[in-house]
């Protein structure tokens, strides 16, 4: 490899390195701080289940029967009669076709995308974090060697905790996206069949339900930087020399 | 080399008890082990996102049995004992039939189905069976009358009525709905269905709470039983549907309203005594207040409603006019649907039949200003019904309202104007009209002024014209009225030309609005 690829390499991961420390000392506690402030703003802390209920705006019409008029109204009909005899087509269990609902759209809820907002880029930044920091332990794990091996277990646990953190935290972006789908259905659902109060009922809990997953998501992710903070600073000289020379131990 | 039976040398060692072969082998299993139960969280993840795949309940049934069945095979499982089967089959069969391009009717009925459904249409335990051969009993009769024979013919009737009070309303609906095709094939289906107590059966089920796609489904299936001639619905049974019916007429709902008008228009459009029945549930105003409605599907029936009403007696058309139809008749002539017109003018051709204070009421509510711009601008069909607005004035009433429609409304031109027409009875009615004038004409003599208005205004050349036409009565009457009114001799006519020489009061004016002393003329 030419000289300078292996240099830039070693300026990345000292780079790495240095940033990953000032991350664990100084933006970890911070980030600590800024979500326990933010739990206990008004949007996570207290809030009533009935502030994110969001009106549908289907309207409970009831459903057009088709095949019940021949398109009547027609000047080249003389009458417009209605038909004699009708069949019970399989669209018409008293549901329509959704090509357009006639009160405009069905608006997301409100309150929660509000939320969300503020909760993704704090995910993401778990993600980014959480990940930094896997590579800096990466770095500091010795060559392989046969004993001495203790802070090198250390490190490795360390290092499965962070990884458990990082998909976590993928985990909690992916609910995000997974819940738009399945709201999405179920208002679909209403639309076609808006008599049927059940799948009203079933929107109001599945955004209740998202507003506590919500809520919790920002707590967990409290919680992990605690957890990693703690876990980190306690363990930070072994995990920055694993390996002491036996010298050391003794006296 | 076996290492695991113990025989060979190495086998023996201490060292060796910790089996190489065995290990590897539970080794083996151990990482097989992992791998599928690895590949069972994959597939159990899958399974979750399908689950959070919310369905309808209806989605779940039909998910159950992917598998196509058979006409064949519908019917075997129809005809099993055990009821999942049965209900399995007759849904399948359910949905060959309820599918949008050519359901397998007859071959379903080939395949004996009709008399299996209503024997599932019976078992009261199952009511989702019940629903489901209902449904497809439904569609058969839907279809042809043959077919829909075929349904009365194995007695469903009786069977769809005793549903009617079933607990499911989904089920008393899909019976009203197949009671509503059996009775729409025609007069003698129809009165099948009256005669095993339809009307006892769905007279309950109206009240506030009814949801609307049921209600719906009622009206229209009483639209159907009054509906059809040769012979009418035997009219006891018939008239108990009237005040319910009437009722309807203040539903919001714009499909009820619509069936609701069209079955009162079935009912109106025959005797007198129908019609005075249908004026006794208080049914006249709730109709002409929905004369002004948006909505064309509504106005038609509630139109032909009361313009069959008007062809009654004279009292019967005294209730529309103290409703206050004749303003809205008067808007309605002026509709942008063509058909609308037509029926109002023939509405208002109708009442102008009547008495002379009904006439009068005509003329006050301006109507006849309306009638012109049909006349001048009308369809066709519209054009032919407001000219016999006008020809049944001229027959009806008196010379004062005849004076004021020809000098007021200057309805002579456009009247004239018609003899131009293509349809033949359209050239007949304005030639009986305007026989009727110059008969009026001649009694206050004033036939020579007429005769100049007709003239002046084209009319002459028109009847002359006529008198080549290929319609028999058309020609004989052209010839008439010309034979008659018109061949006083030439010195007469010149004479005629200078009206004030012509002593007496007897001058025409057209501009004049008030009538001379000494009686009026043209």
């Amino acid at each position: 490899m030419p000289k300078d690829t292996i240099g830039k390499v070693q300026e990345y991961k000292d780079s790495l390195i240095t940033k990953a420390e000032t991350l664990i000392t100084k933006g970890f506690p911070e980030k600590i701080v800024e979500l326990n402030e933010l739990l206990s703003t008004p949007m996570f802390n207290e809030r009533n289940f009935n502030e994110v209920h969001q009106d549908l705006n289907i309207p409970v019409v009831a459903p057009v029967l088709i095949n019940h008029r021949d398109g009547g109204g027609d000047d080249s009909t003389d009458n417009d009669h209605p038909v004699t005899k009708r069949p019970r087509k399989d669209d018409n269990i008293s549901g329509t076709a959704v090509l357009g609902l006639p009160s405009g759209t069905v608006p997301c809820n409100k309150p929660l995308c509000d939320m969300i907002k503020v909760v993704k880029p704090i995910i993401r930044k778990l993600v980014e974090d959480s990940n930094l920091l896997k590579m800096w332990i990466s770095f500091m794990i010795p060559k392989i060697e046969d004993g001495n091996n203790f802070g090198v277990s250390i490190q490795e646990d360390t290092l499965a905790e962070i990884q458990t953190v990082e998909s976590e935290a993928a985990a909690f972006f992916d609910q995000i996206s997974r819940y738009f789908l399945t709201r999405a259905k179920v208002v679909s659902k209403v639309a076609k069949y808006p008599h049927i109060d059940d799948y009203r009922r079933a929107v109001v809990e599945l955004d209740e339900k998202e507003y506590l997953s919500l809520w919790l998501v920002v707590c967990e992710v409290r919680n992990r930087y605690s957890s990693l903070h703690d876990i980190v600073i306690k363990n930070l000289e072994k995990l920055k020399k694993p390996r002491s020379s036996n010298a050391e131990s003794l006296y | 080399m076996n290492k695991a039976d113990g025989s060979t040398h190495q086998g023996q060692y201490k060292a060796n008890s910790l089996n190489t072969q065995d290990s590897r082998m539970r080794r083996h299993e151990v990482t097989i082990e992992l791998r599928k139960s690895k590949k069972e969280d994959q597939m159990f993840k899958r399974r979750n996102i399908n689950d959070e795949d919310l369905t309808s309940p209806l989605k779940e049934v039909n998910g159950q049995s992917p598998v196509q069945l058979s006409v064949d095979e519908i019917v075997i499982a129809m005809n099993s004992k055990d009821q999942e089967r049965q209900f399995l089959g007759m849904q399948q069969a359910r949905k060959m039939l309820s599918r949008e391009r050519n359901p397998p009717i007859d071959l379903m009925i080939g395949h004996g189905i009709v008399p299996i459904c209503i024997s599932f249409l019976q078992n009261t335990g199952n009511t989702m069976l019940q629903f489901e051969a209902a449904w497809a009993l439904t569609n058969i009769a839907s279809g042809t009358s043959e077919q829909t024979r075929c349904v009365i013919e194995q007695d469903a009737v009786p069977h769809f009525i005793a549903l009617l009070q079933s607990k499911s309303i989904n089920l008393a609906e899909q019976a009203v709905w197949a009671l509503g095709n059996i009775a729409g094939d025609g007069a003698a289906a129809r009165d099948i269905v009256i005669h095993n107590n339809v009307i006892d059966g769905i007279l309950p089920l109206i009240n506030n709470d009814t949801p609307i796609s049921f209600l719906r489904n009622i009206v229209w299936l009483m639209s159907n039983l009054c509906r059809n001639k040769n012979p009418s619905p035997p009219f006891e049974q018939v008239k108990r549907l009237l005040p319910v019916l009437s009722q309807l007429l203040l539903s919001q709902d714009i499909q009820v309203l619509a069936d609701a008008c069209w079955a009162l228009s079935y009912v109106t459009d025959d005797d007198n005594h129908k019609i005075q029945a249908v004026v006794d549930t208080d049914a006249v105003p709730k109709l002409v207040n929905l004369l002004k409605t948006d909505e064309p599907s509504i106005i038609v029936p509630a139109l032909r409603s009361v313009g069959n009403i008007v062809t009654g007696t004279d009292q019967q058309t005294d209730v529309v006019i103290a409703s206050n139809g004749l303003p809205k008749l008067g808007l309605l002539l002026q509709h942008p649907k063509g058909n609308i017109v037509k029926e109002a003018a023939w509405t208002v051709s109708n009442i102008t039949a009547g008495n002379q204070k009904q006439i009068q009421a005509v003329i006050d509510a301006g109507i006849f200003h309306q009638i012109r711009h049909v006349l001048e601008k009308g369809d066709f069909k519209a054009q032919k019904e407001a000219a016999w607005a006008v020809t049944n004035t001229t027959t009806s009433g008196t010379p004062e309202q005849i004076v004021e429609l020809i000098e007021k409304n200057k309805i002579l031109k456009p009247f004239i104007d018609l003899l131009d027409a293509k349809d033949p009875r359209t050239i007949k009615v304005v030639q009986t009209g305007l026989s009727n004038l110059f008969a009026l004409a001649e009694k206050m003599g004033s036939t020579e002024n007429l005769c100049l208005m007709v003239e002046e205004l084209g009319g002459l050349d028109k009847l002359e014209a006529l008198q080549q036409h290929e319609n028999e009565e058309v020609y004989k009457k052209a010839y008439a009225i010309i034979d008659t009114y018109f061949n006083t001799g030439d010195d007469e006519a010149e004479q005629k030309l200078a009206p004030q020489e012509v002593n007496g009061a007897l001058e025409f004016n057209a501009t004049q609005p008030k009538a001379p002393e000494g009686g009026y003329s043209f």
